[in-house]
């Protein structure tokens, strides 16, 4: 018998432009991403000087799904939007690199 | 739209802002600096002794980001770093008193000790479909049974079984009872670990009765915890803000005395100043829980002061053991990416799919 029977749901569209959003002020929603993304990704757009406004939901707890708006001081959004994924993207590169050469790996600890 | 001025300003997540530099000029250089130029100037990881020592338990500062990012790498430890579990039991026998859903389950929540990166998603692109093979299934087995005849018991017992106190052959059966079936080429790829086990050898599973066995085969396959708790590969993960504690004014003689008394974490130390009496100074505020003892009786919140540094996190992560705690947050670093680099694959899939002037209604 399997131990779980359950199975979390799986979004059928990965990411999508919500209707009525203009080209400066969009709501985007991502397929199978939560708080985690969510968040993360509203503070780093916050940090860039062109966004106006911008802040996520996520509508219901058992649907996979979060929504992300974003409105800019005019250029398109989904520009800025690719921008602070990749700003994410390179503070991971950061926080990686100084992981690694931080932290202790588990044997030095042992010695 | 274009045009609005106003703005809100929350201190620690304000739009491109930077409140702590040395000078005006720092601080407008700052802000002319990409947001990944900026984050290597705040940005600072620091091992921290940590508790026991503990080789599974890992305790680091983390200064200078967002609580969004902390929490988004805690989230990802606690539910979306893949581990192995069992996740098919196949019952042949079970005449003990657990019903086979309770010890399919049971079974379920023991922590194997596999390395997850040796093992692909059952059903992941590139693998076979949902078949099971050697490179996404690993097989364990059980095999115990409780003689009803006591002549029939080997002798030393069965590897992780033994007979609890008492007169009665009651026999416990341990994690340990489980061996591992390899499959394939499973024996040389898990050569250098030592082989598939569970992480510990002393959990009960069940206790048998004289007469009673059980049989079962089981089927361990990768996963993550947002699917099944028993898929999460730590214990727990948490962060706190760095505490500040500072004395206002001096607390000196009789008072310091009471002071250091009153804190159950001991953060107070005495000063001996010599001829001159004792005065009360803070020793360890890391340890402070802000629990408020200190300041609770009346005048005291005018001597003591409490405060956090709100970019300054501890935070801690205690392993499963399947993995060292290092390991698994450089895993949680990679998810982070890993979502990253999907969303931007997703985004740009979109736009060159679809004019976005003409995907607008
Ligand atoms: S808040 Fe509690 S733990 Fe912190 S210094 Fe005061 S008494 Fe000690």
């Amino acid at each position: 018998m399997a131990v779980n029977e359950h199975r979390p749901t799986v979004a059928d569209i990965k990411f999508q432009v919500k209707e009525g959003s203009s080209l400066s002020s969009a709501t985007f929603i991502f397929g199978d991403e939560d708080h985690t993304l969510g968040n993360a990704l509203r503070h780093v757009l916050m940090q860039n000087k062109e966004v106006d406004f911008c802040g996520y939901s996520v509508p219901h707890p058992s649907e996979p799904k979060m929504n992300l708006r974003l409105q800019t001081t005019g250029r398109p959004a989904l520009e800025l939007l690719k921008e602070g994924l990749r700003d994410l993207r390179d503070l991971c590169n950061i926080l990686e690199e100084r992981v690694e050469r931080e932290i202790p790996d588990a044997e030095d600890e042992e010695s | 739209m274009l045009g609005r001025v106003t703005k809100y300003r929350v201190k620690n997540d304000a739009p491109s802002e930077v409140f702590e530099a040395a000078s005006e000029q720092e601080r407008k250089d700052r802000l002319l600096l990409s947001y990944a130029e900026r984050v290597e100037k705040t940005l600072d990881v620091k091992a921290v002794q940590s508790g026991g020592g503990h080789t599974n338990e890992l305790v680091f500062d983390l200064v200078g980001v967002d609580a969004s990012i902390a929490n988004a790498l805690r989230r990802i430890l606690l539910a979306e770093v893949a581990t192995v579990a069992i996740e098919h039991v196949y019952m042949f026998m079970n005449s003990s008193i657990i019903h086979d859903e309770i010890l399919a389950h049971r079974l379920g929540l023991i922590p194997i000790m596999a390395n997850p990166r040796m093992f692909e998603f059952v059903g992941e692109e590139g693998g076979e479909q949902d078949e099971p093979t050697e490179f996404n299934t690993c097989v364990f087995k059980l095999e115990v049974k409780n003689p009803a005849d006591p002549a029939d018991m080997p002798d030393p017992m069965p590897t992780g079984t033994s007979y609890a106190a008492g007169p009665r052959r009651t026999m416990n059966v341990f994690s340990g009872a489980m061996e591992w079936c390899p499959h394939g080429d499973q024996v040389e790829r898990f050569e250098g670990e030592g082989g598939l086990r569970p992480v510990h050898d002393d959990i009960l599973i069940a206790k048998l009765r004289p007469g009673q066995e059980i049989v079962a085969e089981m089927h361990c396959r990768k996963g993550i915890g947002k699917d099944h708790a028993k898929f999460s590969p730590v214990a727990t993960a948490s962060y706190r803000l760095l505490p500040v504690v500072t004395l206002k004014e001096e607390v000196e003689g009789q008072e310091a005395e009471e002071l250091v008394a009153k804190c159950p974490l001991n953060v107070f130390d005495i000063e001996d100043l010599g001829g001159a009496g004792k005065r009360a100074k803070v020793a360890r505020p890391r340890d402070c829980t802000m629990c408020r003892e200190c300041i609770r009786e009346p005048g005291w919140s005018d001597k003591v002061s409490l405060s956090r540094v709100a970019d300054h996190f501890i935070f801690g992560i205690e392993s499963v053991g399947m993995l060292p705690p290092k390991e698994l947050l450089k895993d949680s670093i990679q998810v982070l990416r890993q979502k990253c680099d999907s969303m931007i694959a997703e985004v740009e899939a979109f736009e060159s799919g679809v004019d976005f002037d003409e995907a607008m209604p």
